[in-house]
C-alpha cells in the first residue's frame, strides 16, 4: 500500500503546513482497514449531517413561513371550486301525473313537488343550454284563470336558445287560452292544441329550436286523470359562447352578465341588443334631508318583486344606493342575484321560527342590522320588495322627516295611505295625522326602535305579526303617524304571507299611487282649520247623490260612535265607500279625512271625537 | 489497483458531499435573512425620490376617486409630531423627502369607509398605474351580532405594492358604539405571503377601535394629505387600540341555554345600565382615566355580550396609579350619589355610586410583583377581602352601543374570579365567598374605621 497517493482533487482542504499531521494521517490510512472503516464512517456521517441538515433546513424554513403567517392562522381553506362538467349531453327525466310531478338534470332532482292540495298546473323549468343549470323555476296554475296569461309573458320572456322543460301537475288546461296552446305549438310541441282536461304532458324543448321530446297521455272520462308520464331525452350543449351576449365590457354590463347566465325571466335586462338599464341615474334632490338615511328593503323569495321593487326605488328622485340594503330571509339565490345585478349590499338571514313570527323576527333582524351598518343613522326607512315606489318618495320624506324630532307625538311617517283609493284620494301635497302605524315604506326613528321596541321584540315563539304588535296600545303608546293623501307606495305584491289574489284586487290594487314629481307638500308644520260644509244627512251615504256635484269644497258628515269599541257604524261607511274596512284605520281622534268626487270628506265620529264639538258648533 | 481507484471515488463523494453541504448552507442563510427582514439598509438617496414618487402617484389617483383618506402611519406621524415640536420650518422648505421616508418600506393610510363608494373601478386604475394589490376581505362584524345574517364580506386592508414599496389602507368603519373599526388581516391560505413584509404592518395583527379623529390638510414632502388634527394622541391611541369581538357564536348559545329575562322590569334594568354606563364613560373620559369593565359586568359581556340582568350593578375596574381624588365629585356632578368609600389610596380603595337605583361599584386595582389585586371591606365588620388576578392588559370592546374597555386577556380574568364554570348562571352570590380568587385579607383597625369605612 506504500504506493497510494491520495487523489490531488480531494486535497484542497488539508493544509499544507500540516505536514506531520498530513503524514500521521497517511501512516494510519496504510493500513487498509483502517482506511476502509475510517473513510466508511466519514461517508455515513457526512451523509447522516447532510440529512439532518436537510430536515432542519426544511423545518425552520416552514418555521419562518409559519412565522410569517403568525396573524394569518385563521385564513380559511377555500374548497377548490369542482371542475366545470366535461359532458356535453344532458340526461333528462321529466314525469307528470296527477299528485307528483319531478323533472331530473343529470340524475339531479331540479324539481320534485307531490305535496297534497298544492302545485296544480304547469310547471316550467328553464335550463341554460350551455352550462345546463337551472336558470328559473315557475308554476303555472292554469286551472285557474289569468295564469296563462302570466305564462305567455314570462315565456316570452325566456332568451332564445334555452332549454324550456314542461310538466303538468293535477290539471292544467281548464284556463289555458287558445293563445297560449298557440304559443306552446310554436315552441314545437305537437299536442298543445289537443291538450285538455286533467291530460298529463311533458314537453322539453330549445326555445326557438329543436324539440327533444314530448309525452302526453289523454284523460279517458272527465272524472278521472290522464295516465302518468315519464319523458326520458337527451340534450345536447351548446360551446357558452352561442348562449352570451357581447355587451361592451363595461362594470355594469359584467353584472348583467353574470346575473344573465344565472338566471331567466327577467325581460330585457339580458337583451342581446337593447339591453334594459340597471343604473338609472335620477334627479338629486336640492337639500335632500333624507339622503343618508339607511334604506331597508325586507325581502323573501320573490325575485320578480324584488326587481320591479328595486326598479322603482333606484329611479325615484333623490335615491342613495349607497344606503341601500336588502334583507333576504332565507339562503335564496335569486333574490340574491337580482341585488347584486342592481349593485346594491345584500344580507341573507337565517330564517328563525315559522310563518307570522318568521317575518316578524327577520323584520326584526333587519332592522338591527341596519341601525348596526349605519350607527351615525337616527333613522331608517323600511320598504318592502312588493311596494312600488313614488318618484318623488324621498322628497315627501325629506320634507317630512324633521317632524318626528320635532314632535314626541310622532309615531313614524309613512307613505301609505290606508283610505287613499284611486276615488278617495285627491291632494298629493296634503298631510294627514292618523292614529294607525299604516307601515308600507315608512321612516322609523333610532331612538324609538333602539330604546322601546328593540328590547321587547315578540319572541320567535310568538306567532304574532310585528305590525300587528306595533299597532298595539301597550307599543303605540298613542302616538301618530304622518300619511300622504295620495300614497307614496304601491302594494303590488299577490302572492305573499297574508296575500291572495283575491284580497289584492278588492284591497290593494285600486290605491292611488302618486306619479308626480316634486310634489311641494303643504302645511307640514301645522293643521289649518278650515270652512266645511255639513252634508245632508237624511240621505243614504253610500249613494252617490249624497255628496253634491261640487268641486273642492270641504264637507263633514257624522257618524255614531259611542265607544271606541263601537265601530259598526264606520266599517258599513267604509264599505260602501269601498275603503279599507276590516279593521279601522287612518283616522285621528275619531275623525276619518278622505276625498269624494274631488271634495274633501270629514267623517267625525260623534260625540267620541274631540272634532265633533267643534263641527258640531259650526252647524247650529 | 482497484482499491486505490475506490478509495479515490470515496474521497470524491465526500468533497461533493461538503460541497453540497456548504452550498445548502449558504441557501439557508441567504433565505433566513431574506425572508426575515426585508432589506433597510439597501435605501440610498435614489430611493427616496422613488418612494416619494409612488406615494404620490397613489395619492393622486386616490383623489381623483374621492378617497377619503389620512396618513395614519405611525412612523411618518412621529416624525411628524417630533419635527413639529422642534423645527417647524421644515415643513415650509423645499419639497424633500423627511416625512414620508421612513427608512420603511411601507406606508399606511386610513380609509374612512363609510363616506366612499366602494369602487371597482378605483382597483383597475391602480392596476393600470402600475400597482401590485393585495385585497384583504373579510366578515363584516356589524352584522356579527345578530348571527343568523350573513353579508358579503366587506374589504378590510388594500397593500399596493409599487418598486418593492407598500402602500398600506386600512379600512376605518363606522361601528355602532360611536368609533372607528379596523378589521384584523388575515392572509386566506391561497394568498401570497411573500407579497408585503406583513410583519412591519401598523395594522392588521388585531382588530382595532379608534376615536373618529379630526382631521386637517396639509403639505408634507410637498404632497396634500391630511393627518390627524391631534397627531400625538392619534399616536397613542394607535398603539392600544386592539378591539376584542365579542363572542356572539357562544353568547348565542349560552342565550339558547339560559334565555334572557325580558319581563320588563330587567328590560329597564338593561335600560338603566346602558346610560349609566354611557354617563360613567363620558365623566372618566373627561378626567382621561382609562377603566375596564370588572366583576359581572365583565362576565355579562364575555358571556352574553350584554347585561346580566339579575346583577343589580354595574361593575368597573381602575388602576390605583390612575386615581385622582377628582373622581368623587365628578361623578357628583354627573348626577350621581356617593354610596360609600372603602379603604384608602395605600390599600383597597373602593367607591360605590347610586345612579337612580343601579349601583356603580369604582374598585381599584393594585399591582403587586406579578399579580394584580383589588380590595373589598364589609362595613359592619371591618373584615379586609383581596381579589387576586393574573397581570393583563386592556383592549377595547363594545356593550350597550359603547366602546369601552375590557381586560385582553378576558378568559382568564373572569376565570380567575368566577371559576371555571363561570359559564353557568349563580343567581345567589355572596361577593366575600362565592369569588373563587378570594382571600381574607385581615381586618381594619377599629381606630381607622370612620376615616376607611364611610357609608352614606
Amino acid at each position: 500500500m506504500e504506493t497510494w497517493t491520495p487523489n490531488p482533487r480531494a486535497k484542497p482542504f488539508i493544509p499544507r503546513q500540516q505536514r506531520s499531521l498530513y503524514l500521521t494521517w497517511k501512516y494510519k490510512l496504510t493500513n487498509k482497514r483502517t482506511l476502509r472503516r475510517f473513510c466508511q464512517a466519514g461517508a455515513v456521517l457526512f451523509l447522516l449531517i447532510t440529512v439532518i441538515v436537510n430536515i432542519k433546513l426544511i423545518l425552520d424554513t416552514r418555521r419562518v413561513a409559519n412565522e410569517d403567517a403568525a396573524a394569518q392562522d385563521y385564513g380559511e381553506k377555500r374548497t377548490p371550486r369542482r371542475p366545470a362538467n366535461g359532458r356535453k349531453v344532458l340526461d333528462i327525466e321529466v314525469y307528470s301525473s296527477r299528485s307528483k310531478v319531478y323533472m331530473a338534470v343529470d340524475g339531479t332532482t331540479v324539481l320534485e313537488d307531490d305535496m297534497r292540495e298544492q302545485g296544480r298546473g304547469i310547471h316550467v323549468i328553464v335550463l341554460n343550454q350551455a352550462t345546463g343549470h337551472v336558470m328559473a323555476k315557475r308554476i303555472f296554475d292554469t286551472y285557474s284563470p289569468h295564469e296563462d296569461e302570466a305564462m305567455i309573458l314570462f315565456l316570452n320572456m325566456v332568451t332564445r336558445g334555452r332549454v324550456l322543460i314542461f310538466t303538468i301537475k293535477d290539471e292544467g288546461t281548464f284556463h289555458l287560452k287558445d293563445a297560449a296552446k298557440n304559443l306552446l305549438k310554436s315552441l314545437g310541441s305537437q299536442v298543445s292544441l289537443t291538450l285538455s282536461w286533467r291530460d298529463m304532458w311533458t314537453l322539453v324543448v330549445k326555445k326557438g329550436g329543436q324539440v327533444y321530446g314530448e309525452k302526453h297521455s289523454k284523460s279517458p272520462a272527465l272524472s278521472t286523470w290522464g295516465d302518468p308520464v315519464l319523458l326520458k331525452t337527451e340534450v345536447q350543449l351548446t360551446a357558452s359562447e352561442e348562449a352570451e351576449c357581447h355587451w361592451t365590457d363595461t362594470e355594469l354590463n359584467k353584472r348583467r352578465k353574470l346575473f344573465c347566465s344565472k338566471v331567466e325571466g327577467y325581460g330585457s335586462i339580458c337583451s342581446c341588443k337593447d339591453p334594459a338599464p340597471i343604473e338609472f341615474n335620477p334627479d338629486p334632490l336640492p337639500n335632500n334631508n333624507v339622503f343618508n338615511v339607511p334604506v331597508a328593503v325586507i325581502a323573501g323569495n320573490r325575485p320578480n318583486y324584488l326587481y320591479r321593487m328595486l326598479r322603482s326605488l333606484l329611479s325615484a328622485h333623490g335615491v342613495n344606493p349607497q344606503v341601500i340594503t336588502v334583507f333576504i330571509d332565507g339562503y335564496y339565490e335569486e333574490p340574491m342575484d337580482v341585488v347584486e345585478l342592481f349593485g346594491l349590499k345584500g344580507v341573507q338571514h337565517t330564517p328563525i321560527s315559522i310563518k307570522n313570527a318568521r317575518v316578524s323576527q327577520h323584520y326584526k333582524a333587519s332592522l338591527t342590522a341596519t341601525f348596526n351598518l349605519h350607527p351615525e343613522a337616527d333613522y331608517a326607512i323600511v320598504l318592502e320588495e312588493d311596494l312600488d315606489i313614488s318618484i318623488d318618495f324621498f322628497s315627501f320624506l325629506s320634507q317630512t322627516v324633521h317632524l318626528l324630532d320635532e314632535d314626541d307625538s310622532l309615531y313614524c311617517i309613512s307613505a301609505w295611505n290606508d283610505q287613499g283609493y284611486e276615488h278617495t284620494a285627491e291632494d298629493p301635497a296634503l298631510l294627514y295625522r292618523v292614529e294607525s302605524m299604516p307601515g308600507l315604506g315608512w321612516v322609523l326613528k333610532k331612538s324609538l326602535y333602539k330604546d322601546e321596541l328593540e328590547p321587547k321584540w315578540p319572541t320567535p315563539e310568538k306567532l304574532w305579526d310585528w305590525d300587528m304588535w306595533m299597532r298595539m296600545p301597550e307599543q303605540r303608546k298613542g302616538r301618530e303617524c304622518i300619511i300622504p293623501d295620495v300614497s307614496r307606495s304601491y302594494h303590488f305584491g299577490i302572492i305573499g304571507l297574508n296575500m291572495n289574489g283575491y284580497f289584492h284586487e278588492v284591497y290593494f290594487k285600486k290605491h292611488k299611487f302618486n306619479t308626480v314629481p316634486n310634489v311641494q307638500l303643504k302645511n307640514v308644520d301645522g293643521c289649518v282649520h278650515r270652512e266645511a260644509e255639513v252634508l245632508d244627512h237624511t240621505k243614504n251615504p253610500c249613494e252617490d247623490s249624497f255628496l253634491p256635484d261640487s268641486e273642492g269644497k270641504t264637507y263633514v258628515m257624522f257618524i255614531k260612535m259611542e265607544t271606541e269599541m263601537d265601530t259598526s257604524t264606520w266599517t258599513e261607511l267604509a264599505k260602501c265607500l269601498h275603503v279599507w274596512d276590516l279593521d279601522v284605520r287612518g283616522y285621528h281622534r275619531g275623525m276619518w279625512r278622505l276625498f269624494r268626487k274631488r271634495n274633501h270628506v270629514l267623517v267625525v265620529a260623534v260625540p267620541i271625537s274631540p272634532y265633533s264639538l267643534a263641527y258640531k258648533m259650526t252647524v247650529e | 489497483m482497484p482499491r486505490v481507484n475506490r478509495t479515490a471515488v470515496l474521497s470524491l463523494l465526500i468533497a461533493s458531499s461538503s460541497a453540497f453541504l456548504l452550498f445548502q448552507l449558504y441557501y439557508y442563510r441567504k433565505y433566513v435573512s431574506k425572508k426575515g427582514s426585508t432589506d433597510r439598509k439597501g435605501q440610498g438617496l435614489f430611493s427616496l425620490s422613488v418612494l416619494q414618487q409612488t406615494v404620490k402617484k397613489f395619492l393622486a389617483l386616490a383623489q381623483r376617486f374621492g378617497l377619503p383618506l389620512f396618513l395614519a402611519d405611525t412612523a411618518a406621524l412621529t416624525l411628524l409630531s417630533h419635527d413639529a415640536l422642534r423645527q417647524r420650518d421644515r415643513l415650509v422648505r423645499e419639497p424633500h423627502c423627511s416625512f414620508l421616508c421612513t427608512g420603511r418600506p411601507i406606508t399606511s393610510f386610513a380609509l374612512h369607509a363609510n363616506l366612499w363608494k366602494y369602487e371597482p373601478s378605483f382597483l383597475l386604475a391602480a392596476e393600470q398605474k402600475g400597482f401590485e394589490l393585495l385585497e384583504l376581505r373579510g366578515e363584516d362584524p356589524r352584522l356579527a351580532s345578530l348571527d343568523t345574517l350573513s353579508g358579503q364580506e366587506i374589504p378590510l386592508h388594500f397593500l399596493f405594492r409599487l418598486h418593492g414599496y407598500i402602500i398600506h389602507v386600512v379600512f376605518l368603519y363606522e361601528r355602532s358604539g360611536n368609533y372607528l373599526w379596523s378589521g384584523a388581516l388575515r392572509l386566506r391560505a391561497d394568498a401570497d405571503r411573500g407579497f408585503a413584509p406583513f410583519k412591519l404592518l401598523d395594522y392588521g395583527r388585531h382588530a382595532g377601535a379608534y376615536d373618529r379623529p379630526e382631521l386637517v390638510l396639509t403639505v408634507l414632502d410637498g404632497l396634500d394629505v391630511r393627518i390627524p388634527r391631534n397627531v400625538s394622541h392619534f399616536l397613542s391611541e394607535q398603539r392600544h387600540a386592539r378591539f376584542l369581538e365579542c363572542r356572539y357564536r357562544d353568547a348565542r348559545n349560552f342565550l339558547q341555554m339560559y334565555p334572557d329575562d325580558v319581563s320588563p322590569v330587567a328590560v329597564e334594568f338593561r335600560r338603566k345600565v346602558k346610560s349609566l354606563l354611557h354617563l360613567t364613560s363620558r365623566t372618566l373620559a373627561a378626567l382621561n382615566i382609562p377603566f375596564w369593565l370588572s366583576s359581572g359586568t365583565c362576565l355579562g359581556w364575555f358571556r352574553q355580550c350584554s347585561v346580566i340582568s339579575y346583577s343589580r350593578d354595574v361593575d368597573i375596574g381602575i388602576f390605583i396609579s390612575d386615581f385622582s381624588s377628582d373622581i368623587i365629585s365628578a361623578f357628583r356632578d354627573a348626577g350621581l350619589s356617593l354610596k360609600h368609600k372603602f379603604g384608602k389610596v395605600e390599600d383597597s380603595l373602593e367607591l360605590s355610586f347610586l345612579s337612580d337605583d343601579v349601583k356603580l361599584d369604582v374598585f381599584f386595582f393594585y399591582e403587586d410583583g406579578d399579580v394584580v389585586w383589588n380590595g373589598g371591606t364589609q362595613a359592619k365588620s371591618g373584615r379586609k377581602f383581596k381579589y387576586v388576578f393574573p397581570p393583563f392588559s386592556l383592549c377595547w370592546a363594545e356593550l350597550l352601543e359603547l366602546k369601552v374597555r375590557v381586560p385582553c386577556e378576558t378568559l382568564d380574568y373572569v376565570t380567575a374570579n368566577y371559576g371555571a364554570t363561570w359559564n353557568v348562571p349563580v343567581r345567589s352570590w355572596d361577593w366575600k365567598t362565592s369569588p373563587s380568587n378570594v382571600q381574607e385579607n385581615g381586618v381594619w383597625p377599629p381606630a381607622e374605621w370612620a376615616e376607611l369605612i364611610q357609608v352614606y
